[in-house]
């Protein structure tokens, strides 16, 4: 392979790897947004999404290279209803906490979900056998694998809805104003519970979406979440936390970065290197990459 | 004066109770509980004190423990020279990133010291001709030489522990009701005011990470002479950097002994599941988890905060059977 080869093949892996970030960053990033809450328990969602996928796929498996597909959309609805109740059971009090009760409630919960995952469902690796595993095209000298494409494909068109519908629809316009001052948008009429509740929910089906989209080409195991939300949190610092767009960008941005630095460096590298890269923006602009003042949403 | 006698007739029992217990295993769990309170008492200051969740403190156990551990091992440095200059690193690292991070404010600061463990993490494992990677440095002693920190009898380490315990939980009182504590309950309210106040933010933020790097950088160092082993994934992990924090704000961060409750409710939750569930793995971290949700959601402020309004409401109860009943 050429040198020019190594590069183009490190870039379009990153890319296709940053797509699942983006997925998983998206949702965190509503939900920091509109509620001021980092939920560090994002990634067991990804892995409660990824077991709710297997167990669907175990149930039915239609022939064909996208059959094991179905189960996205069933597998985010599911999700969605989980991400309610979990606003509803817990964030709904824990909004009126302060900032550290609220980080150790959604630590808690993460450790929690973790050894209930373990407990049901053992520490096994776990997979289905399907043709999109290993599946790769060949544009020229370049390999796309298939099942990274797609979930890449998937989540450069929900940034796209979900862009439109924070513009143009009457939720979308009722959690930007939430996010700019609670306090004024329930002034004006707006039910800031009811904001907080759906956000939750999309969020939470979109890592769902995101699990489901993952289990073809990646071992379902309890604590599988932890290497992507930590990578998804540092995405969305990276690109400014709240906005939902830039989650998309910090994503691909980390997947591109890790994919280069264990092509030319060193694998144990490519964490590193992501976080210094991150510490680096951290200090250097602090508000994100991809925001503009104090803008959010 | 009043506490630091409660705090040596505490001392005094548990030493008495460590020495006399025949079951070597619960005095272990009593060394990691005493390990684990010091390391929650320690994010306490910058934590508790100033509301600034590190979630990186683990770099501040792993560092100095691999430099002391190093130093005694390929240059014959003795552990007690070695632990102070491993400190000194600890402090040294709290530095540049307190000076970096600091004036990030909430989950930023959070995810900027996880961001910062997880480097000093994968830089541990990345460095393998040093650090032995990913299998770690074991420490193998056959016999007892307290100048190389090598005890074969558990009880050594658990009086060190109980005794570091001590020590730092006495000095984090001192430094409550210091000027500098002043200053730092003075930022936890509020930033501006404080330095409207003439409080030098950024300056006591860095001050009050140093001292609390250096605190839990001190457990560090005896901690892996306890265990005997140099494990990365677990001194310089993600988990124990959370576990710190989740012993502090469990237990209570107003509370001198809220992060010993937290410790023990710890310890008590893992040894129970251990020992009823021991083969199926799983079920402590889920327990644990689940009731660190459940604590959070009665009282957001912890346990020693619960137990303070149950007795609070018991003696009211009481006094008012009392004075009715006197009537």
């Amino acid at each position: 392979m050429t040198v020019l080869n190594v590069l183009t093949q490190a870039i379009v892996n990153g890319l296709l790897i940053g797509g699942v970030y983006a997925l998983v960053a998206v949702g965190l990033n509503l939900m920091f947004g509109v509620m001021k809450l980092v939920n560090f328990a994002h990634g067991e969602f990804l892995m409660a999404g990824m077991y709710v996928a297997l167990s669907l796929a175990g149930l039915a498996l239609p022939p064909g290279l996208l059959g094991i597909y179905w189960v996205a959309v069933p597998t985010m609805l599911i999700m969605a209803v989980i991400g309610a109740a979990f606003y509803l059971l817990l964030l709904d009090r824990a909004a009126r906490f302060g900032e550290s009760p609220q980080i150790l409630l959604t630590i808690g919960l993460s450790i929690g979900v973790q050894g209930f995952a373990q407990v049901l469902r053992g520490s096994d690796f776990k997979s289905v056998p399907n043709p999109i595993n290993g599946a790769a095209l060949h544009l020229g000298r370049i390999y796309f694998q298939v099942g990274p494409a797609i979930s890449f494909a998937v989540a450069i068109g929900v940034t796209i809805i979900m862009a439109w519908a924070l513009r143009s629809t009457r939720f979308g316009k009722s959690a930007r104003a939430v996010a700019e001052s609670v306090e004024t948008a329930e002034m004006l009429g707006i039910d800031a519970r009811r904001v907080y509740m759906v956000s939750t929910a999309i969020a939470i089906g979109l890592v769902g979406l995101a699990g489901a989209l993952l289990i073809p080409y990646h071992f379902t195991f309890p604590n599988v979440g932890q290497n992507f939300v930590v990578v998804a949190f540092l995405a969305i610092v990276i690109a400014g936390l709240g906005s939902v767009l830039g989650a998309v960008f910090g994503g691909l941005l980390l997947g591109v970065m890790q994919s280069l630095t264990a092509a030319y460096l060193d694998l144990d590298l490519s964490t590193a290197a992501i976080y210094v890269l991150f510490l680096a923006v951290l200090l250097l602009r602090p508000q994100g990459l991809f925001t503009k003042g104090q803008r959010t949403l | 004066m009043k506490r630091a006698f409660v705090i040596l007739v505490l001392w005094c029992l548990l030493a008495v109770a460590g020495i006399l217990l025949q079951n070597n295993y619960l005095v272990s769990v009593a060394t990691s509980a005493a390990f684990l309170a010091l390391w929650g008492q320690s994010w306490n200051v910058l934590g508790g004190l100033s509301g600034n969740v590190s979630l990186g403190h683990s770099m501040f156990v792993a560092i100095p423990a691999y430099v002391t551990v190093l130093l005694f091992q390929q240059a014959d440095v003795p552990p007690l020279l070695g632990a102070l200059l491993g400190i000194l690193a600890a402090v040294a690292l709290a530095a540049v990133i307190g000076a970096a991070t600091l004036r990030l404010r909430g989950p930023y600061f959070s995810l900027a010291t996880l961001a910062a463990g997880a480097v000093v993490l994968s830089l541990i494992l990345h460095f393998d001709e040093l650090t032995g990677g990913p299998s770690g440095v074991a420490i193998s002693f056959a016999k007892d030489a307290p100048e190389k920190l090598e005890f074969t009898n558990v009880r050594a380490y658990y009086l060190i522990a109980i005794t570091l315990l001590a020590a730092v939980t006495l000095f984090v009182d001192m430094i409550k009701r210091s000027r500098l504590g002043y200053y730092i309950a003075a930022i936890k309210s509020s930033e501006e005011a404080a330095a409207a106040a003439g409080v030098r933010v950024a300056w006591i933020k860095v001050l009050a990470f140093c001292l609390s790097a250096a605190l839990t950088a001190l457990g560090g160092v005896f901690y892996v002479f306890f265990i005997g082993f140099a494990d990365p994934n677990f001194l310089a992990g993600l988990a124990l950097s959370i576990k710190i924090a989740l012993i502090a704000v469990v237990g209570g961060t107003g509370f001198l002994v809220g992060p010993i409750i937290g410790a023990i409710f710890y310890e008590t939750i893992d040894a129970v599941a251990n020992a009823y569930f021991g083969a199926v793995g799983g079920w402590d971290v889920m327990i644990l988890g689940f009731s660190v949700v459940a604590i959070v959601m009665t009282d957001p402020r912890g346990i020693c905060f619960m137990a303070e309004r149950l007795w609070q409401a018991a003696t009211h109860q009481f006094t008012r059977r009392f004075a009715a009943g006197d009537a």
